[in-house]
């Protein structure tokens, strides 16, 4: 059992100088209230830094060791920092100091290489060596399992992955909780069981090698061994391969999920500038079919006109046509009457004229010649009618809704091509700190997708020497079958040996999965009953857990909830610490950061009730809207042992003050 | 006819016009922006009337290759026997409004300018 005694800071992050935090040693809970930025997450980083010489920012990320000495310090002139952490672990006493510090011959740091660290354990006040330093931290709080122990409550989401079987982050997880079950202890010793059994099987050919009788057995198995050790090398190193592509994908798919917005951004960037390029050979391609209408765009405007004069001609043509018509039929009228008139005789009817029907015809004569019937206008009827063809010529089609079609399509294209233009500006606005990194973002797209398929291969790699490994194993059962038969006696001590070793690996074989099985049973157990401490929900009645465990919540109507809110989300998370802490052979105090950021007030105040179950020493960084102080002290009683307070001096130095805890 | 002009010229002051009418990449060439002046000018009444100060910028071989203005002309204008004459004056006059208009509003759409040409008068 791990238990804190005190953490000292020396100028590490807004903490100046040296300031002190005591974790009382009754059982219970310590607050510690912070407004933003008042170096909440430095405190859990100062004990993270202590134990595992690393500074995690809140994406999870290391972040550089220049980055965290304090800066009014290093205004001072003052470099580096320092961290104290002094606890008790199996009836020891424990005290851990690590320091950062520039090195000798650098006046200014700037880069973490400009500074040096050191590690210094003390056991009952001996001191350990270096190897033996990390082996006995490593044993005490192995950084594997660090997430149980210190959390940032923004990323209590992610064990959420633990319900998605292809997540690496989930897989990662299950990994840690199975590392704090215990489980390795188990699988750990049915390696090493394999081994022997694998020592006893190559023991057990050679001695078949040296008889007469097995010696063809022997050798055949002593090569099937061979190829075995050569496969199963093989398939070791395939997959630490592919633990090292997950790693990198993982690591990968952290830096492209900050990225994600700035990538996407140069997506739409890249996608406005070739519809811009679209848009431009469109609208060249419209600005030519404009010249081309505007270069007969004046028959059109004097279309009126010409109709016009056209109108007029038609007129003047018709008037004279008419008169064309009329000056035929008085010729011809002439014609008859002069015949009536020459043979007393009308021409038609042919009925003999009176001599007064004779006169009048004759006065009539007269009348017609004085007309002007006699004017012969072909000339100008024949003028007129060559101007209308040639006005014919000047008709041309109405291209009027052509050009205002095309007219609309190029203000449409400015229009649409300003606003891309327009949109690329913000892009260009918002990228602008980020465009030198445009390839490199692009080049962490392409190693990801590169890396996803290695992954495959590898995975195909693994595959296929495990079934080249059965086929092996299953020759050398074989094989061992024969030799049981044919050995005799002479066997019979290394037969005994590796049957042993075969029935032991069976045996933790087996248990691991019993064991695995109990586990879960327990820790699903234990996390319901948490879990139903904490929700508000009546018709929850527990949690589900699956193999990686994950937990889904159990409806009373005996169905699973499948989305469920980031609250909800949280108070899972929360179950199963709770439950792993109950059941893991390693136990310690938990420090959680901002826990209650996604949880309603009913939800904090059981979760804060709820705190003294969960470990024996629990240590909370919030700010005090997310846990009013009053609500702390009205659920945790007598089991609040100590307040503190980040009070802002400046902002680049907060101090620690400790409050009079009063229930 | 054998008075009239072989060439067609712009006035300074409407070369200048023609100069701004063409930054608007409209017409393929000037002889199209002139057409378009002329027709202008005709719709908006304009008679007839000398162009003072013109230069000579066109033959008329190439301003008029077939010879349609030289038809059309005389049919829209019966008193008028030398066509080309008058179609210098027509395009000045038109590119004198086009430029009072382009005084008027610099930004003005041009096609509004068209759209109003191609309005029924």
């Amino acid at each position: 059992m791990l238990r804190l005694h005190n953490l000292i800071m020396e100028n590490f992050g807004p903490f100046k100088n040296e300031q002190t935090i005591v974790f009382p040693k009754e059982n219970g809970v310590v607050i510690v209230y912070g407004e933003n930025m008042r170096g909440k997450t430095s405190l859990l980083n100062a004990i993270r830094y202590a134990f595992f010489g690393k500074i995690l920012s809140r994406g999870a990320n290391q972040i550089s060791l220049h980055q965290i000495g304090n800066w009014e310090s290093a205004k001072e002139g003052t470099y580096g920092f320092k961290v104290v952490l002094s606890f008790e672990y199996d009836t020891h006493k424990y005290e851990l100091t690590r320091t950062c510090y520039p090195r000798k011959n650098v006046d200014i740091p700037k880069e973490d290489q400009d500074y040096l660290q050191e590690c210094f354990l003390r056991r009952d006040g001996m001191v350990f060596g270096p190897d033996q330093r990390d082996a006995e931290l490593a044993h005490i709080m192995p950084e594997q399992v660090s997430r149980f122990f210190l959390f940032d409550g923004e990323l209590l989401q992610e064990y959420e992955e633990l319900l998605r079987d292809e997540s690496e982050m989930g897989r990662k997880i299950t990994e840690a909780i199975e590392r704090i079950l215990g489980v390795p202890i188990l699988t750990n010793a049915r390696i090493d069981i394999r081994e022997q059994h694998q020592g006893a099987q190559k023991r057990e050919s050679k001695a078949a090698q040296k008889n007469q009788k097995t010696q063809e057995l022997g050798n055949h198995l002593g090569d099937l061994m061979e190829q075995r050790v050569y496969h199963e090398t093989e398939t070791k190193r395939l997959k630490k391969d592919i633990g090292d592509l997950k790693d990198k994908k993982t690591s990968l798919e952290s830096k492209l999920r900050k990225t994600e917005r700035i990538r996407t951004l140069f997506d739409e960037r890249n996608k406005l500038d070739k519809e811009i390029i679209d848009i431009d050979t469109r609208f060249i391609e419209k600005k030519e079919k404009l010249k081309e209408i505007m270069s007969g765009i004046w028959r059109s405007m004097l279309k009126n006109k010409i109709q016009a004069v056209r109108e007029n001609l038609q007129k003047q043509i018709y008037e004279m046509q008419t008169n064309a018509t009329r000056k035929a039929i008085s010729i011809e009228m002439l014609k008859n009457i002069n015949q009536a008139i020459s043979e007393n005789q009308c021409p038609i009817c042919l009925q003999k004229l009176e001599e007064k029907t004779k006169k009048d015809l004759a006065a009539k004569l007269i009348d017609m010649h004085s007309s002007n019937y006699e004017k012969d206008d072909s000339d100008k009827l024949s003028r007129m009618q060559q101007i209308m063809i040639a006005l014919k010529d000047f008709e041309t089609p109405d291209k009027t809704e052509l050009l205002n079609e095309i007219n609309d399509n190029i203000e449409e294209f400015v229009v649409e091509k300003a606003s891309k233009q327009d949109r690329i500006m913000e892009i260009n606005d918002q990228t602008k700190d980020f465009n030198h990194n445009e390839s490199e973002i692009r080049m962490q797209y392409n190693e990801h997708e590169k890396t996803i398929k290695e992954i495959t291969i590898v995975e195909q790699g693994i595959r296929a020497q495990e079934g080249k490994l059965k086929e092996i194993n299953d020759n050398i059962q074989g094989l061992e079958k024969k030799l049981d038969l044919e050995g005799g006696a002479n066997l019979g001590n290394e037969r005994c040996r590796r049957e042993l070793y075969g029935k032991l690996y069976d045996l933790f074989n087996e248990s691991v999965s019993i064991y695995r099985e109990r586990l879960r049973a327990r820790v699903e157990k234990d996390a319901t009953n948490l879990f139903l401490k904490l929700t508000n929900e009546p018709d929850y009645i527990g949690l589900k857990i699956n193999e990686n465990y994950g937990l889904t919540i159990f409806h009373k109507d005996g169905t699973n909830i499948p989305v469920r809110s980031a609250g909800a989300e949280h108070m899972i998370a929360l179950s199963l610490m709770g439950a792993l802490q109950k059941n893991a052979p390693l136990q310690g105090p938990i420090i959680m950061d901002s826990p209650f950021g996604r949880l309603d007030e009913a939800h904090t105040t059981k979760v804060v009730r709820s705190l003294p179950s969960m470990a024996d020493q629990v240590m909370l960084l919030v700010f005090e809207s997310e846990l009013r102080p009053q609500t702390a002290r009205n659920e945790l009683l007598g089991k609040l042992r100590a307040e503190y307070k980040m009070v802002r001096l400046s902002a680049r130095q907060t101090t620690l003050e400790k409050c009079k805890v009063v229930n | 006819m054998n008075n009239d002009k072989k060439t067609i010229g712009l006035t300074p002051s409407n070369r200048e016009v023609m100069n701004q009418i063409m930054q608007k990449n409209l017409f393929k060439d000037q002889i199209d922006a002139a057409k378009f002046a002329m027709s202008l000018a005709i719709n908006s009444g304009i008679g007839d009337g000398p162009a003072e100060g013109a230069d000579t910028t066109w033959n008329i071989g190439s301003f008029d290759p077939n010879g349609e203005l030289r038809t059309l002309i005389p049919l829209l204008f019966p008193n008028i026997d030398t066509p080309y004459r008058l179609i210098e004056y027509l395009i000045n006059a038109g590119l004198k409004i086009i430029g009072t208009q382009l005084a008027n509003n610099k930004d003005i759409v041009f096609q509004d300018i068209v759209r109003k040409g191609l309005q029924p008068n």
